[in-house]
């Protein structure tokens, strides 16, 4: 597995959480939105996201909801709960100190040149 | 048969979950694909290619069975084991717990139909008032709760 999607694997519950706190979201509006808002970074194979979208509600971070669609098949919205919110908090914070420490030890990295000594 | 029906099909013959959990992973998964297909197709892509395609960013059937499998195998052992919970009570009252107070001499007479029938209708609520999604194990709960009522009547 590459350092970027491994990366991208370990930020998941960060992004689910921070895009259905905006307003309740169904898997395939999931999926698009962090495509778009990412501009394609996270292409991710879609189906990998309920797996961790169960493991949340699982854990009692998100509330899964059906919704009788008129056309077509019927859409299980997930809403971020109590537990979900303060998770988001805490977990925001801790990839917020994270970056900020790898970008301050990378600082220097742009001067180094690949073959010279 | 479509192309969707197809990985739907192959998707329920590798989930081994139970069938709750299961109808609804393949209903979520149904809309998914369904509504990627039909963007697609928005996109110019004939019906056999937006299905094609949607399957391929939905990813490998068999893995995404693997991951689902992973998140509710243990829903269902939790389940299962909070199953045999009306049985051990009813069984732990009937052949531990009063033979020793009737050893001890408090106990007269044969309390055995109203006691155990008011202890075995605690103990069969007790996964549904405990167990966080206990609806994994509807069949284990309910062949137990069946045993734990008929030894009631012993």
């Amino acid at each position: 597995m590459s350092p970027a999607r491994d990366m991208r694997k370990g930020s998941t519950t960060v992004l689910i959480l921070s895009l259905v706190a905006e307003r309740p979201m169904y898997g395939y509006q999931i999926a698009k939105e962090l495509e778009r808002r990412s501009e394609g970074y996270f292409d991710f194979k879609e189906g990998t996201l309920y797996p961790a979208l169960h493991r949340m509600e699982k854990e009692g971070l998100l509330r899964g909801e059906w919704q009788v669609v008129a056309e077509g098949p019927s859409r299980k919205y997930y809403h971020i709960t109590e537990k979900g919110k303060r998770a988001l908090v805490d977990v925001a914070a801790e990839w917020t100190t994270f970056s900020r420490k790898i970008l301050a030890i990378l600082e220097n990295v742009q001067g180094v040149k690949p073959g010279t000594m | 048969m479509t192309q969707i029906q197809t990985y739907l099909r192959e998707l329920r013959r590798h989930l081994s979950v139970d069938a709750i959990t299961e109808d609804e992973i393949l209903r979520e998964v149904h809309s998914h694909l369904e509504e990627s297909a039909t963007a697609l197709q928005a996109e110019g892509f004939n019906v056999q290619e937006s299905q094609r395609l949607a399957i391929k960013r939905f990813g490998d059937v068999r893995e995404v069975a693997r991951l689902m499998r992973r998140v509710h195998s243990s829903s269902v052992n939790e389940a299962i084991l909070a199953s045999y919970l009306p049985v051990a009570l009813t069984l732990s009252f009937k052949w531990i717990i009063l033979p020793l107070l009737a050893s001890m001499g408090h106990w007269q007479g044969n309390p055995t139909p109203i006691i155990f029938g008011a202890l075995a209708i605690l103990a069969l609520l007790v996964p549904g008032l405990t167990m966080h999604r206990w609806r994994y194990g509807y069949a284990a709960w309910a062949f137990f709760s069946v045993i734990a009522i008929a030894e009631i009547g012993t």
